[in-house]
């Protein structure tokens, strides 16, 4: 932040709102002062002169907040923000890690006022409940409500902890209800009246008609029963979840490379330890350092097959390793592994040794190759069923340990009688044609500046569109009888007088073509 | 080894130095015949006697080194002629070989990518006849994106022509030089490949030294495509200059192009580093087939010296 301010000095952010700039965030010497969130800053520095402000930026908040989510993987994989100024946390099965529950909540409350953050923490049996006991419960730091006691635990609470609509907020407060204990005597249906009769005299009163009063109630009820664990309630968390994960942590954080080097590769065998004891194999691991200082470094790997050979993964991971930087050091380390697959045992002895051996070896180069260079720089040149040259070629992913396999039967694969060149350029490029003779043979042409004499050619092959694909096209307006293909192409092979040889062809057949409008020329493919 | 050998006729070390195993009180002797050791003339001469007898058997038999079956079968161009000047084990497996094309323009160039094609298939070829049960062999091929821009991509129906199957065939594009010529690097490392094809652009003496290392220590063949213009890289095994020759006469057209023909200098070669060139036009017959898949004399030998100034023509 730009100039930290004084803690000893009342502060404040303030948002331009309807009636002129609007407190949204204090510190806490301005909430002694009795500033409080939502007044207007003209107001408050009448009462208080000496208020600091600056210009609230929600979309760094937004930003802080995310990162700070990432680097709370630290206690436990599902993880996301709750609101504006929340974060939860599934910690399910993760307590013992830390030491218990209590130990795990002071460990997160003195990390986070190590970095200067004022939080609450609340752990409960629902994300309701921690959600009412971290907010509204300020005596304590951080309060664990214990196994299924989420109903007495928050008896006591204000209903603003319900997380509700504001009006609605409002609405109970009128009706009498201020703390949620007094929710659940209420029976179901009176409830709903109540709103219905509320929201009838509101109505009549502003003279507008309004059909919210059902949804207002079956909102508080969902968010009640949500609270108390009646009602299940849909976590979406931040990124995927694991299939398999490992973590370690160390009481001094690591700086030096060659430690964290060994500690990762001791962190590898214990992913693929517990992917043997499956049978799993992964397609991508994720390795997440969290540094001391509150940022996290992520490192990821992926496989062209489902993999458990940690020798392979440690290399994959140390050449991204040795560009990391610990900066204050590392003091905690999770390994993911990410798209699990069952793995079939095969055998590798009494087999084809050699063969095996270089098919695995060969497996393993695309990967590291894939994953310095980047997936889709790595690919094996691949045909399709198409007459149109440049559809009938695509790009393959390479991989697969028998390549015969992965490809089409040659029966199925259309075999032109006639020569396809060894290269081909994508997009074809355009030519000048000289001494052009009608439906023949060009004399000269002109490519890349360098005139040509054609000495040998042989041609024209004509291609035609393929008219399926231009079926649900539509044709252009105010012309049905000719919709809008491409010209069928005339592929010729010549070769120049030092014996160079090009596959060119001419877009558009040469009589249909407007005078105005000569078809054009394209080098579409060299041969070696 | 020396601590123990320095003078042979010494009593052996105190009682600490001595084996846990060794009984107290029997006395150890160990005696080392400090002359054989590497590096000694006697060894030397030893070594210089063997080299002489291999290469008299050589010499005088050299029919019985080819019908074993356990021997490897050389790559080789399938051209008698050609094959005699190689070298009787034919192009070395395990090093690097440079081919550069003729003239400026795409055409050399493709005709210089054609034959190194050419010569993968031959390299295929001679792994499945050694090693049938072997799975397929994979052929690396690593361009920077300038080097493709300039000639296309590899386009898998025109691979038939050569004998090759598309999936067989790697492609790395990277964006620079330093990657091409690292991931060339690890492909000769891993050993698993039938041969490395790299297209790095211009390459400096250091790259091209490590190159022909990884080559020689995982006997992974590597051919390396370098400009016309730029300066050979050393530590190369034969270095060939290739440029598109007039194709053949087609057997039904006389106006058609026939089966392709390249003109192939051998500027360089470490079996015959004499002080002459080998120009040959070779012809690659077009068909399907296993037996189309090898190369043909088209024109008898020329030998030129190898300081006659190389015809520079632009074309393309």
């Amino acid at each position: 932040m730009p100039g930290a301010v004084p803690a000893d000095r009342p502060f404040a952010l303030v948002e331009s709102g309807a009636h002129g700039l609007a407190i949204t965030a204090i510190n806490t010497r301005a909430a002694r002062d009795g500033v409080r969130v939502g007044t207007s800053l003209a107001d408050a520095r009448a009462a208080l002169p000496d208020l600091l402000s600056r210009p609230a930026e929600p979309a760094r908040d937004q930003r802080s907040l995310l990162k700070l989510t990432r680097w709370l993987g630290r206690y436990g994989p599902a993880r996301n923000r709750d609101g504006n100024d929340g974060i939860w946390i599934d910690v399910s099965g993760v307590a013992h890690l830390f030491g218990g529950e209590d130990r795990l909540l002071s460990d997160l409350c003195g990390r986070l006022s190590g970095f200067g953050i004022t939080a609450h923490a609340g752990l409960a049996g629902t994300l309701g409940a921690a959600h009412a006991l971290a907010r509204f419960i300020t005596n304590h730091v951080s309060v664990i409500a214990p196994p299924d006691q989420e109903r007495t635990a928050l008896a006591a609470l204000p209903i603003e902890g319900l997380r509700l609509a504001p009006d609605t907020v409002v609405l109970l407060k009128r009706l009498g209800l201020r703390r949620t204990g007094q929710l659940y005597d209420v029976p179901r249906a009176a409830l709903e009246r109540r709103f219905h009769a509320e929201h009838a005299a509101k109505s009549k009163a502003r003279n507008r008609a309004s059909g919210a009063a059902p949804d207002q109630a079956e909102a508080v009820l969902m968010r009640l029963d949500q609270a108390l664990g009646l009602r299940p309630e849909p976590l979406l968390p931040l990124g995927a979840l694991p299939a398999l994960g490992v973590r370690r942590t160390w009481g001094e954080p690591l700086t030096s490379a060659e430690t964290l080097d060994g500690e990762i590769a001791g962190l590898v065998e214990e992913l693929c330890d517990a992917l043997n004891v499956q049978a799993l194999g992964v397609r991508q691991i994720h390795l997440t350092l969290y540094r001391a200082d509150g940022t996290i470094a992520s490192v990821q790997a992926g496989f062209s097959s489902a993999h458990c050979e940690a020798a392979h993964m440690i290399r994959l991971l140390r050449e991204k390793l040795s560009a990391l930087d610990a900066g204050f050091g590392i003091d905690m380390a999770v390994l993911d592994g990410h798209g699990a697959e069952r793995m079939s045992a095969h055998q590798t002895t009494l087999d084809t040794q050699a063969g095996a051996a270089r098919n695995s070896a060969s497996t393993l180069l695309i990967d590291r190759l894939s994953n310095r260079l980047g997936s889709k720089s790595i690919y094996s040149p691949g045909s399709r069923a198409s007459h149109i040259p440049e559809r009938a070629h695509c790009r393959q992913p390479p991989g697969g340990t028998k390549p015969e396999s992965a490809q089409t039967s040659p029966q199925q694969r259309p075999t032109p009688s006639a020569r396809r060149p060894v290269f081909l350029l994508e997009p074809p490029e355009p030519m000048t044609v000289m001494a052009e003779v009608p439906e023949g043979i060009p004399k000269h042409f002109v490519w890349r500046r360098v005139r040509h004499r054609v000495v040998k050619g042989e041609g024209p092959e004509r291609i035609t569109p393929e008219w399926w694909r231009t079926l649900g096209a539509a044709a252009p307006e105010g012309n049905t009888a000719q919709p809008n293909t491409a010209p069928a192409r005339d592929y010729y092979h010549l070769e120049n007088e030092t014996g160079s040889c090009f596959w060119v062809f001419r877009a558009g057949l040469y009589q249909s073509a407007d005078p105005q409008k000569p078809p054009r020329w394209f080098v579409h493919g060299l041969f070696g | 080894m020396d601590q123990a050998a320095a003078p042979p006729a010494n009593p052996p070390p105190g009682p600490a130095t001595r084996p846990e195993h060794a009984k107290p009180g029997l006395q150890r002797l160990c005696a080392l015949d400090l002359e054989a050791r590497p590096g000694h003339p006697r060894h030397a001469k030893l070594i210089e006697g063997l080299r002489r007898r291999i290469q008299d058997i050589e010499r005088h038999v050299p029919v019985l080194a080819a019908p074993r079956s356990n021997q490897p079968m050389p790559w080789r161009l399938g051209v008698p002629g050609a094959d005699a000047f190689i070298g009787p084990s034919g192009l070395n497996t395990a090093a690097v070989h440079e081919i550069k094309p003729g003239t400026a323009g795409a055409g050399s160039t493709a005709a210089s990518l054609g034959f190194a094609l050419r010569l993968g298939a031959r390299r295929v070829q001679q792994l499945k006849a050694a090693h049938p049960d072997c799975g397929v062999p994979r052929i690396l091929w690593c361009v920077t994106r300038n080097s493709a821009r300039e000639t296309g991509e590899l386009y898998a129906p025109g691979l038939a022509a050569f004998g090759l199957d598309p999936a067989s065939i790697l492609i790395v594009e990277t964006a620079r030089t330093s990657e091409a010529l690292w991931a060339m690097e690890e492909g000769l490392k891993s050993a698993s490949l039938a041969l490395v094809i790299g297209q790095p652009g211009k390459i400096d003496l250091t790259p091209a030294r490590r190159l022909s290392l990884a080559a020689e220590q995982s006997s992974t063949p590597c051919l390396l495509l370098t400009p016309g213009n730029s300066p050979s890289a050393a530590a190369t095994s034969t270095r060939w200059r290739i440029d598109a020759a007039t194709s053949a006469p087609h057997p039904f057209d006389a106006r058609a192009p026939g089966s392709a023909r390249i003109t192939a200098t051998l500027e360089r070669c470490q079996h015959h580093l004499g002080g002459e060139n080998l120009s040959f036009v070779l012809e690659w017959p077009h068909g399907r087939g296993e037996e189309a898949h090898r190369f043909s004399m088209a024109t008898a030998l020329a030998h030129r010296t190898a300081d006659a100034p190389y015809a520079r023509r632009r074309t393309g």
